[in-house]
């Protein structure tokens, strides 16, 4: 065994003793695991909510991004959606909390008394998920492969790391979760800091030389392009962004766990300078360009440049971090998946199933779906790309049904909403599997218009149907809305 | 008010189609579109501390953990 694996392992037992350490003797019902008990104060909600910004998708695609894009990897610094977080989120935490909801799902089917709409939420919710923890786990793959300099293979390091996320989301639940994000975030941060600063200053003499040297070498690729990743396809893919990332399913669990609004608005607040530490991401990337050039696979130029300059000890520090990068997003994946399928899909299909029996469904569930992101992962190569974009584009249709539910007087009934969603998935699905873009489904259009995120039209497609059939069932649903409250529920 | 502060956190996002697609002038030994981007993070979280103290609906207690 050498040292960097030793001190991957390290790392990763201590985050597994945290995590079953978080249970604290509490007693597990549902609630208390799904959501913490609603008990969590504004850093543990920060750190669960900053899990998200670092996922080995920011880590190592944000630097395989800037290394192999350049501009247009800036996109990763989106400030708007905190913004948004800061009206969207605490009005949804409220109404949680007064119907004790657990879930995405609970939410829509509660607040349009649709149970129908809360399945098709759920269904979608899972389909999107299951991608993303396979993303989660190959870089697991990567990572420890790369770190461990070969020693142990990507299909070991992805079994290895799966059982131990599997176990403590089993015994402490989001608990576990919120704990060993503190540790996560804490190495990261030291980690990323330490190698932005650090390999621009050895390589080039600092920052600006950097990339000034960049610069010279490849003129272009700073700036955005004047087509493809131009502009408007920036703007437009940060317009997405911010109306798709709270609407990840296992987003909500997070938001329900908080304790209060406040916790909630003071991360809008915090949030955006946590940002900032991506920066130091996108630094790492840029001092590949020239170091490392010709990768074919970019996602490893942060490992590859790292196993050119630093001593295996430390390439162990970043393989950990990068471990914790993986793992910790995957625990609240798992989590948020398992809750959906027990109380959202199996529930609404047994209406008599018993809260006890429910509650160690739940449990088996999330060994049922970590091994079927398993089997996605050893099996799904390629697609599984295609398909965590869909998963994307897949949850932001979800936005506008959410949005207009919390008007005071919301314009959309549940006929409406489940028109939308689903109009918007079809459209998602076809866009994806068609690999059309704006230019060739209109390629009369002026070239900034056709770099606009595909991601927009499917949206327009909800929106229209939404509003058309909102408009057909309105006056029905007031004359019957009394037996719509009691079909609900 | 408060509405007005929110809507400036979305000059980057419009911002950066007209001007600042460029690499100089380096600040911070940044260029200049990556700079402006960072640069709006800092901004938006003064932004939304200055709305949190403007807004009435704050709840009493204090619940750091």
């Amino acid at each position: 065994m050498n040292i960097s694996l030793a001190i991957i392992f390290g790392f990763l037992l201590f985050s597994l003793y945290l995590g079953i350490r978080a249970r604290k003797g509490e007693k597990m019902d549902l609630e208390q695991w799904a959501v913490g008990g609603r008990k969590l104060g504004t850093v543990f909600v920060f750190f669960l909510l900053a899990g998200e910004a670092y996922t080995t998708f920011t880590f190592l695609g944000g630097s395989g991004f800037a290394y192999a894009a350049g501009g247009p990897s800036f996109y990763i610094f989106n400030a708007a959606y905190f913004v948004l977080s800061y009206w969207l989120l605490p009005p949804i935490w409220q109404y949680a909390k007064e119907h004790k909801l657990l879930s995405q799902s609970d939410f829509f089917a509660h607040k349009y008394k649709s149970t129908a709409l809360g399945v098709i939420v759920a269904i979608a919710g899972v389909i999107a998920m299951i991608p993303y923890i396979v993303l989660q786990l190959k870089g697991l793959g990567i990572i420890v492969s790369e770190a461990s300099y070969g020693a142990i293979s990507p299909t070991a390091a992805i079994w290895i790391g799966l059982i131990a996320v599997t176990t403590f989301v089993i015994i402490s639940g989001l608990n576990g979760s919120a704990w060993t994000a503190v540790l996560k975030d804490i190495l990261i941060l030291i980690v990323v800091i330490f190698i932005g600063t650090y390999l621009p200053y050895h390589y080039y003499g600092g920052f600006q030389a950097m990339f000034e040297a960049v610069h010279a070498a490849k003129p272009d690729f700073i700036t955005l392009p004047d087509a493809g990743l131009s502009t408007s396809w920036f703007v437009s893919t940060l317009v997405l962004w911010t109306f798709g990332v709270y609407m990840w399913p296992h987003i909500f669990p997070t938001i329900f766990a908080s304790k209060s609004k406040k916790a909630i608005k003071r991360n809008a607040i915090i949030m955006p300078l946590y940002q900032i530490v991506l920066v130091f991401v996108i630094f790492v990337g840029f001092a590949a360009v020239l170091q490392v050039p010709g990768l074919e696979n970019t996602d490893l130029a942060l490992f590859e440049l790292a196993k050119k300059t630093f001593d295996p000890w430390f390439v162990g520090v970043i393989g950990a971090a990068g471990i914790l990068a993986a793992l910790i997003p995957s625990s609240v994946l798992l989590l948020a998946s398992a809750t959906i399928i027990s109380k959202n899909i199996f529930k609404v299909v047994r209406p008599n199933t018993s809260d006890q029996a429910l509650n160690k469904l739940t449990r088996y569930l999330v060994v049922a779906v970590a091994l079927a992101s398993l089997f996605f992962t050893f099996n799904g190569a390629n697609t599984i790309v295609t398909l965590l974009l869909m998963g994307y584009s897949l949850v932001t249709q979800l936005f506008p049904a959410l949005f207009f539910s919390l008007l005071k007087r919301n314009p959309v009934t549940k006929q409406g909403a489940i028109a939308g969603i689903l109009t918007g998935i079809a459209a998602v699905a076809y866009i994806t599997i068609s690999g059309q873009t704006i230019g060739t489904i209109f390629p009369s259009l002026p070239q900034a218009l056709k770099d606009f995120d595909v991601g927009i039209i499917a949206l327009l497609v909800n929106l229209i149907f939404t509003f058309a059939v909102s408009a057909f069932t309105k006056d029905k649903n007031q004359n019957n809305g009394k037996v719509i409250n009691q079909s609900a529920s | 008010m408060r509405k007005i502060l929110m809507l400036l956190c979305l000059i980057p996002v419009v911002g950066s189609l007209i001007v600042i697609n460029r690499v100089e002038p380096y600040i911070f030994g940044m260029p200049m579109i990556l700079a402006w981007m960072v640069f709006w993070l800092v901004m938006t979280s003064i932004i939304m501390f200055v709305v949190y103290k403007l807004d009435p609906d704050k709840e009493e207690g204090d619940d750091a953990l």
